[in-house]
């Protein structure tokens, strides 16, 4: 350990993997390899020493330049520090307050009053020993205070603390920014999973069936799935999966249930005997505790019935042409990827002309409304019946009808499908 | 989340409370390694006092099944709420734990 002033210590432990870097306005535990860039680059940075009296610039100097840093520019006043901030990329100011003209308080206020220099530290020094002087240069913009006379040690050691500083968090904001950049692609290619508008009018206009869906991952990428393919005999099949908890991992499982769902073609005709199958093979893949929630149905317009599967489902709704009658569809079972053996019942019902079928992932029922009400399979019940009573679409109702609520945010990852019987 | 661990004999219970949810896993995990330091026979989960689990939270509940099992214990569910209790029904969860009311 080594300290380096009184309130300003850099601890270093070679068998940790982290380092403790502690200072007046921080402290923070760092990585290793971080702290190391960090000194490499804290030893390259560009000061600008700012002091009207130049016996004052050249002790300062030579304090830096004894310290290791040889990349010094120099200003006399305030005016031409200003103009030298603007002409080049500093690391760091080491900024006298007392100076005619221009002085060190008004140049702290007018480089914080634009938003390039927010984040600059500037070390302000200061003869000036009253609490009230001390403040001042803070509310200026200081980062951090030295008196005068300067005390060398003391001097390297903030000097050190605010490069640091500055160093790692321009490292954490590129990494921040490339983690972003990446989840943007994540996020992009997750949506090309599922189908998009033009797929989705292009069954629509194949089939005698009105398809609607929206697609919603809540933390940028999540662990909802869900896919229409065209059968034969003017058939459409649909499959709705959510896999445990959402964000990056159940994006994975989510890829992962993709390629499966792609593998097990000759099986989609049958939706008990599909969840079964895909069910084995989620067992050997997902970890314990991680599943995942589906239903599969086979909708026939043209014999006018329904052929699905669920696994834990009880986001299916039914409304039937004749009464408008909204049943919820039983969707009891053990979640796949959870027991090897498990095997799913293939159940038809009727789906004459007219009918509708809403599906949902558990977001949809997981949220309250601004005035704490639970959004329940009721509420979303009564939001199909609406939809269908003013003839619109019932996922776009939904979507206003959570907006209305004051919903505009969900914990977890939202889809919404909707098939009805029934020809544009 | 909140918990109330106590053990007798060989049976250690926690007493859960308030929502079992995603964003306790952290949390979870740990008071999981807490729960299972106790050598059982029989872990029970008292969930009287949760109201909401959602399928992260069921999730817990088969971490903490294959925990106990690989020492040769049990998980026992005990008194779930009436939403917990539908969200065990729809999962069909009494084919993995013994559920009592």
């Amino acid at each position: 350990m080594g300290v380096l002033a009184n309130d300003v210590q850099l601890e270093k432990n070679q068998g940790l993997d982290s380092i403790k870097v502690k200072g007046l306005h921080n402290n923070i535990f760092v990585n290793r390899e971080s702290v190391e860039k960090s000194e490499s680059d804290i030893k390259n940075s560009y000061i600008l020493v700012v002091d009207d009296l130049e016996m004052n610039r050249k002790v300062l100097g030579k304090h830096l330049t004894k310290a290791g840093f040889d990349n010094i520019e120099f200003a006399e006043n305030g005016e031409i520090a200003l103009q030298k901030v603007a002409e080049s990329n500093f690391d760091i100011l080491l900024l006298d307050i007392m100076m005619p003209g221009i002085d060190g308080f008004e140049v702290c206020q007018r480089l914080r009053s634009q938003s390039c220099y927010k984040s600059l530290p500037i070390l302000v020094q200061t003869a000036l020993d009253g609490d009230d002087d001390r403040s001042q240069a803070f509310a200026a913009g200081a980062t951090d205070v030295i008196s005068k006379p300067i005390n060398g040690p003391e001097l390297i050691a903030r000097l050190h603390i605010h490069l640091e500083n500055k160093f790692l968090v321009n490292r954490l904001t590129q990494y921040h920014d490339r983690l972003a950049d990446e989840l943007e692609v994540v996020q992009q290619l997750q949506q090309d999973l599922v189908p998009n508008e033009e797929q989705i009018a292009a069954i629509q206009k194949n089939l005698s069936l009105r398809l609607s869906a929206h697609f919603q991952p809540s933390s940028e990428v999540g662990g909802d799935l869900w896919a229409a393919h065209e059968l034969s005999d003017g058939r459409l099949s649909v499959f709705l999966c959510d896999l445990t908890g959402h964000g990056v991992v159940a994006a994975v499982n989510a890829f992962r249930l993709h390629v499966l769902i792609d593998t097990l073609e000759e099986y989609i005709l049958d939706p008990g005997c599909f969840l079964t199958e895909l069910n084995k093979r989620l067992v050997a893949l997902l970890p314990v505790g991680t599943f995942a929630t589906a239903f599969h149905a086979i909708i026939d317009p043209r014999t006018e019935k329904i052929t699905y599967a669920a696994a834990a489902t009880h986001t299916v709704q039914i409304m039937s042409a004749e009464n408008m009658q909204i049943n919820i569809l039983e969707g009891d079972g053990v979640p796949l990827g959870i027991l090897a053996n498990e095997t799913y019942e293939t159940i038809q019902i009727p789906f004459p002309y007219g009918s509708s079928l809403l599906c949902y992932s558990d977001a949809l029922v997981e949220v309250s409304d601004s005035q704490n009400r639970n959004i329940s399979n009721q509420t979303v019940k009564e939001w199909f019946h609406e939809a269908k009573l003013k003839k619109v679409d019932v996922v776009e109702y939904i979507l206003n009808a959570l907006t209305s609520c004051g919903i505009t945010w969900l914990a977890d990852d939202l889809t919404i499908v909707s098939v009805s019987n029934e020809t544009e | 989340m909140d918990y109330k661990i106590n053990v007798e004999g060989q049976t250690a219970r926690i007493k859960l409370g308030g929502r079992l949810t995603f964003s306790h896993h952290r949390e979870y995990r740990d008071v999981l390694n807490q729960l299972m330091s106790h050598k059982a026979q029989i872990y029970e989960f008292d969930l009287s006092g949760v109201d909401f689990i959602d399928s992260a939270g069921l999730g817990m509940l088969l971490i903490a099944k294959q925990h106990a099992e690989a020492s040769s214990a049990e998980v026992v569910l005990k008194k779930p709420a009436e939403e917990v209790q539908r969200m065990l029904k729809v999962a069909k969860f009494e084919k993995m734990f013994n559920i009592i009311q």
